[in-house]
């Protein structure tokens, strides 16, 4: 069993490489509530690769449930040859549904009976979490000058380069770069910041504090 | 929150959403964030930001004239004022060295600026290839930004095209500052400027190995020149290649080059 939460995370700091080989071996056992801290730990990473790859948040809802239902699936089954690097396993699992994506295949997920109790596995992000999220990334837009929105705009939703933008603004180029490279740390700082000062949720557990 | 000693910079972070690294380097990234806490957080946070972004109605921006338009117009007046110059004084100048100070247009290298690759030696034109004329800077105006006063006052010398006054204040940027990269690539591309290339060529080095900033590509650029004023051609050709594969505000004037190269080594 998964235990004492305060233990868990105090242990994943630690040792990461330890917690992976023990989250294996314990849904290989048959622990859910393994499995729950598995897909509460990996939810946010797998959503993140996938919305970087896809740019597209409903079909990223969609590929990550099945990421998750493989990996558990091949988890229970014990197909995890080094359960130490668990995360790069993830990840492996990740590009094969995305690939599988990409070349329009009518995958199936093996067939997994979900646990009822597994609510993480449903993959509904928690409604309060992604509120918090939206309102910190509003804050950090709003914090920027409205040109270095534009270029960030740009740049992030465009894919323009800093020749195009400057052409587009009336800039130099290099004044884009920078005002560029500058607003993405002030956005990161910002967020991580009001992350840091509103709830915080620990990778390791997925457990609020 | 904070203990990843491989903290991406910005531009990476910024490429890999908008898809631009290579394959192999994505994934190593994408497994690394999957262990590292501090990583995911910063990849959430932009992707946040991105997605908000997207939602957000476009500004209208105001009509510019473009920047190529702009140098387009100031050199075209500036030949024109020297020509007038040159008239009045009635007197022909003997064949000048073919590397430029500064005051060339460097938007338009491939064409009026750029030697004759013509010449019986291939050495020769290549260091006739050579742009040695410094590169336009614009103190920025960010409001809440404090630039390091020895940063400002070099960069005030460099506009001024006072090299040793710039030499001597970007030298005295400290290390951690973050106009420190900045500060380097200028204070190389004026060593550079006053022909001390060993100098120059440290410095825009530090720059180009330093990893993603906004001098990285423009530091390649310049330490090829520096291989071509050298006559160090195998340099020059690799440095400019690198400088093409960055796909920046460059690349055009690298494959100019390259291909004055190639043309050299055609009539050898």
């Amino acid at each position: 069993m998964i235990g004492d939460t305060s233990k868990e995370i105090s242990l994943a700091a630690l040792d990461p490489a330890k917690e992976n080989e023990r989250l294996v071996a314990s849904i290989a056992a048959g622990d859910r509530d393994a499995e729950q801290a598995f897909a509460l730990r990996f939810m946010r990473p797998v959503r993140a690769m996938l919305l970087a790859r896809l740019r597209n948040p409903d079909i990223a809802a969609d590929l990550l449930q099945d990421v998750m239902v493989e990996s558990i699936s091949a988890l229970r089954k014990g197909q995890v040859r080094e359960p130490a690097k668990l995360p790069g396993f993830v990840a492996s699992v990740a590009r094969n549904v995305l690939n599988s994506h990409f070349r329009g295949a009518a995958r199936q997920p093996e067939s997994l009976e979900l646990p009822e109790d597994l609510q993480a596995l449903k993959l509904e992000a928690d409604p309060m979490e992604e509120e918090q999220r939206e309102s910190r990334a509003i804050e950090a837009i709003s914090s920027l000058e409205s040109v270095d929105r534009s270029i960030l705009q740009m740049t992030l939703v465009d894919g323009l380069k800093p020749a195009a933008i400057a052409t587009r603004l009336g800039l130099n180029p290099d004044v884009v770069r920078q005002r560029k490279l500058r607003a993405t740390r002030k956005i990161i700082d910002l967020v991580n910041r009001l992350s840091q000062t509103g709830s915080v949720v620990h990778l390791t557990t997925g457990r609020r504090t | 929150m904070t203990d990843c000693k491989e903290l991406p910079g910005e531009q990476f972070l910024l490429d890999y959403l908008s898809g631009e690294l290579p394959e192999s380097e994505t994934v190593r990234f994408e497994e690394h964030y999957f262990a590292c806490s501090s990583c995911l957080a910063r990849v959430e946070a932009l992707q946040d930001v991105q997605l908000k972004l997207r939602a957000q109605p476009r500004q209208l921006y105001r009509a510019p004239i473009p920047w190529p338009v702009r140098f387009a117009v100031i050199g075209a007046i500036a030949a024109m004022v020297l020509a007038v110059a040159f008239a009045f004084h009635g007197r022909h100048q003997g064949q000048q060295p073919s590397i430029a100070a500064g005051g060339s247009t460097p938007e338009k290298p491939g064409s009026a600026s750029m030697p004759s690759v013509q010449s019986p030696s291939i050495k020769t034109s290549a260091a006739q290839l050579a742009d040695l004329a410094l590169p336009p800077f614009q103190m920025p105006q960010l409001r809440g930004e404090r630039s390091n006063p020895d940063f400002k006052s070099g960069m005030t010398g460099y506009i001024n095209r006072n090299c040793p006054a710039a030499i001597r204040d970007l030298a005295r940027v400290p290390a951690g500052d973050q106009d420190l990269t900045a500060a380097r690539f200028y204070r190389g591309v004026c060593l550079m400027q006053e022909k001390d290339f060993a100098g120059a060529f440290t410095r825009l080095r530090s720059v180009a190995e330093a990893g993603d900033s906004p001098q990285q590509e423009a530091a390649l650029y310049y330490l090829a020149q520096i291989a071509l004023a050298e006559n160090d051609i195998p340099t020059a050709r690799h440095n400019l290649s690198l400088v093409i594969s960055i796909r920046g505000d460059f690349e055009n004037r690298a494959r100019a080059q390259l291909v004055h190269l190639s043309q050299g080594d055609a009539g050898k």
